[in-house]
């Protein structure tokens, strides 16, 4: 606000400036053209006469130029420099004889006889001739070529300059004081619906963003998509908060159960410390206990490690091989829970990848189906390379719990079906880490219910496959 | 004393319940909310330990039922959820306490201790009957000056008799209040346990008595 009353206020500074500078200068050349006037009225007074020049004026002196405080006052002189004749208002003093001509006469400021301001105009002139036969010529080196200098007192000029002066600076000082409370209280009024939204944004954090919505109905029609959008971020913002909660709410669900488990085995090993048996438990338990954590954690830090992590190292890679030496890493597993594994795959499926992380994605994939199979289930695992490199692996295996609600959570940290949380087996990254790497990938992962009992989950190298089915 | 867990987490189940019968309390488990429920409404319980993250049916909803059909049994809320809105909510659905994990062994006993007390309308950890006194704090017995040496069994008994002091407690009281499902209890558990405790709380100077009434139960008396 400040910045915009300087700028007006400069701004009236040089209007008023230029508005001054044309008064005075309209006034000066009203003022000069009265006194040229003057001066030609004066000019037509000298005649040639035979027997010298006459000046009818000073036979019949004209009133204005016979007191000081009239202030008028003319000197002639003949071209050699003899003064012919002057005012009596010039007293002893002198004018000085600088002159133009009648078309272009000279104009300037004067110090009149008792120190008042005048103007003064200057011309040279040829007298009216009077006999025919006398040797009058038009040559400016006539012997009868004159110079009359006229001025006039300037001082009621100088008054009216310095009132126009006053009158504009008084009025300017109006003008902007009233500019800036003009300005003041255009801007409040302006600003006032923008206050109260930075307030009502002000007054947001964290917890209050649930139901936080901006409200529009003071608003006028300018700021409204500003209130709207931010409306929608508030609910962007509201929805990474709660998945965040969620996330540590989880991450503490699944280290502090561990924690409490080892801390009351602990505790009953050393409050009945001669018990055998509490003895022996404790350690099956500690044991129990500290793998959950380390599998919780090692997840997680594998997650963050592929979140954060930045270089990649692609070159060949045979699919085909890397999906049987996972696959015989849990042989066992398969064999002791009568678990069937149908694959569709390629001898060959050379891919430029990054095998180490390929190997985690298969580890996932493959430890997520087993895991969520009945006893005896079968597995069918497809790989199908094209003609332009894509390649497209598809996991299936039979689904027991999961709905449609369900595929949209499936991929976020530690989301489990179960929300007691209760198998230690599981927490809930593997799906996220095999997200986060297939991103890094360039790939894209999903999962769908192609029917009711069937689960699916579809990694793919081309780009077309991002949907969620 | 009997006390119901319900917690999904195994190993922390069997910890507790180890802990709780070391003490001295007849503990039934449920690893999941339904079966805490069904076990809540076929048992007398003294207290209920529940953890809220329960397969099937969840702490909260548990607890509402409970609360809904009249059971007042104290719960104790055993949970990882540590935000003060899941305590409010835990709290205002009816629990009498709250306790988040990992939490000392400790303090759960002791929280344990004050809500029976709570429940049967005594603030002291001490009982006095004539010259006998229970320490709950410490499951000790004096009587007539003298510690009593009792197993954690017949220390729960006594303390049982003596927060009914002169009033007739039936063997099925008993049976229903100091074992649990797992128990075997055959037609003499409960003389055999009277029997040995009388025998224990045979000192100079006794002045409380267990009076057996025939055909009905046992009464704990003073006579001086």
């Amino acid at each position: 606000m400040i910045a915009l009353i300087m700028s007006t206020g400069t701004l009236m500074i040089l209007g008023s400036g230029t508005f001054y500078i044309l008064i005075e200068r309209a006034l000066l050349t009203q003022f000069d053209q009265a006194l040229l006037m003057k001066t030609k009225m004066l000019t037509l007074f000298p005649e040639v006469e035979r027997d010298g020049i006459s000046l009818e004026f000073t036979e019949r002196p004209l009133p204005e130029f016979e007191r000081p405080e009239l202030g008028e006052y003319y000197q002639i002189w003949l071209h050699g420099g003899t003064v012919l004749s002057k005012s009596h208002s010039l007293g002893n003093a002198s004018l000085e004889p600088q002159y133009g001509t009648l078309e272009n006469p000279v104009f300037r400021n004067i110090q009149l006889p008792g120190g008042r301001a005048g103007r003064a105009i200057g011309v040279g002139f040829l007298p009216t001739k009077e006999i025919k036969n006398h040797a009058v010529t038009d040559s400016p080196e006539s012997p009868f070529a004159m110079i009359l200098v006229f001025a006039r007192d300037r001082t009621p000029l100088d008054h009216l300059l310095t009132e126009v002066r006053l009158g504009i600076i008084m009025t300017g000082c109006i003008l902007l004081a009233l500019t800036g409370w003009i300005v003041n209280r255009t801007l409040r009024n302006g600003l006032a619906p923008i206050n109260r939204l930075t307030q009502e944004v002000e007054s947001l954090d964290a917890h209050s963003l649930t139901s936080a919505q901006i409200t529009t109905n003071h608003l006028p029609a300018e700021p409204i998509p500003i209130a709207t959008e931010l409306t929608s971020l508030i609910g962007r913002l509201n929805e990474a908060f709660q998945r965040e909660r969620r996330l540590t709410s989880d991450i503490a669900h699944e280290i502090n159960t561990p924690l409490s488990e080892l801390r009351t085995a602990s505790e009953v090993a050393m409050k009945w410390p001669d018990d055998s048996e509490i003895t022996r438990n404790l350690a099956q338990q500690t044991l129990e206990s500290v793998t959950n954590l380390q599998n919780v954690t090692g997840k997680l830090l594998e997650l963050a490690r592929q979140q954060n992590a930045l270089s990649l190292d692609r070159y060949e890679v045979d699919l085909a091989a890397l999906w049987a030496e996972t696959r015989s890493r849990y042989a066992a597993k398969f064999q002791n829970r009568k678990l069937v594994l149908n694959e569709i795959f390629p001898a060959k499926a050379l891919i430029k990848s990054d095998s180490v992380l390929l190997r985690i994605v298969l580890d996932n994939l493959l430890e997520n189906a087993m895991e969520y199979s009945p006893d005896g289930a079968a597995i069918r695992c497809t790989l199908s390379v094209s003609a332009d490199d894509s390649w497209r692996l598809v996991m299936e295996n039979p689904n027991t719990a999961l709905s449609h609600a369900d595929l949209e959570h499936l991929f976020e940290p530690l989301w489990r079906h179960d929300s007691s949380r209760t198998s230690s087996k599981h927490c809930g990254l593997g799906l996220a880490l095999v997200k986060t790497i297939a991103a890094r990938l360039g790939m894209n992962v999903y999962a769908c219910l192609p029917d009711p009992d069937t689960f699916r989950l579809v990694l793919d190298s081309s780009n077309e496959g991002s949907r969620t089915k | 004393m009997r006390i119901l867990i319900a917690e999904d987490s195994r190993s922390l189940l069997r910890s507790l319940q180890t802990a709780l019968r070391k003490t001295g309390y007849a503990v039934d488990a449920a690893e999941d909310g339904e079966a805490a429920c069904w076990l809540a409404e076929s048992n007398p319980y003294d207290v209920i330990l529940l953890d809220l993250m329960l397969p099937k049916l969840s702490g909260l909803e548990l607890l509402h039922r409970l609360r809904n059909t009249g059971n007042q049994t104290p719960v104790l809320i055993l949970t990882a959820l540590d935000a003060v809105d899941d305590r409010v909510k835990g709290l205002k659905t009816g629990a009498d306490d709250y306790l988040t994990k990992p939490f000392a062994l400790e303090e759960l006993l002791a929280r344990v201790e004050a809500l029976l007390r709570r429940k049967h309308g005594t603030r002291s950890p001490h009982l006095r009957l004539g010259n006998l006194t229970i320490h709950t704090a410490s499951h000790t017995a004096e009587l007539g000056g003298r510690q009593l040496s009792l197993q954690p069994r017949e220390y729960a008994l006594l303390e049982y008799l003596t927060s009914r002091p002169g009033t007739l407690v039936t063997r099925t009281d008993i049976e229903a209040h100091l074992y649990d499902e797992n128990s075997e209890v055959f037609s003499n558990t409960i003389d055999s346990a009277i029997c040995m405790l009388r025998k224990k709380m045979t000192v100079p100077n006794q002045e409380v008595f267990i009076r057996t009434r025939k055909g009905l139960g046992y009464v704990l008396e003073v006579q001086t």
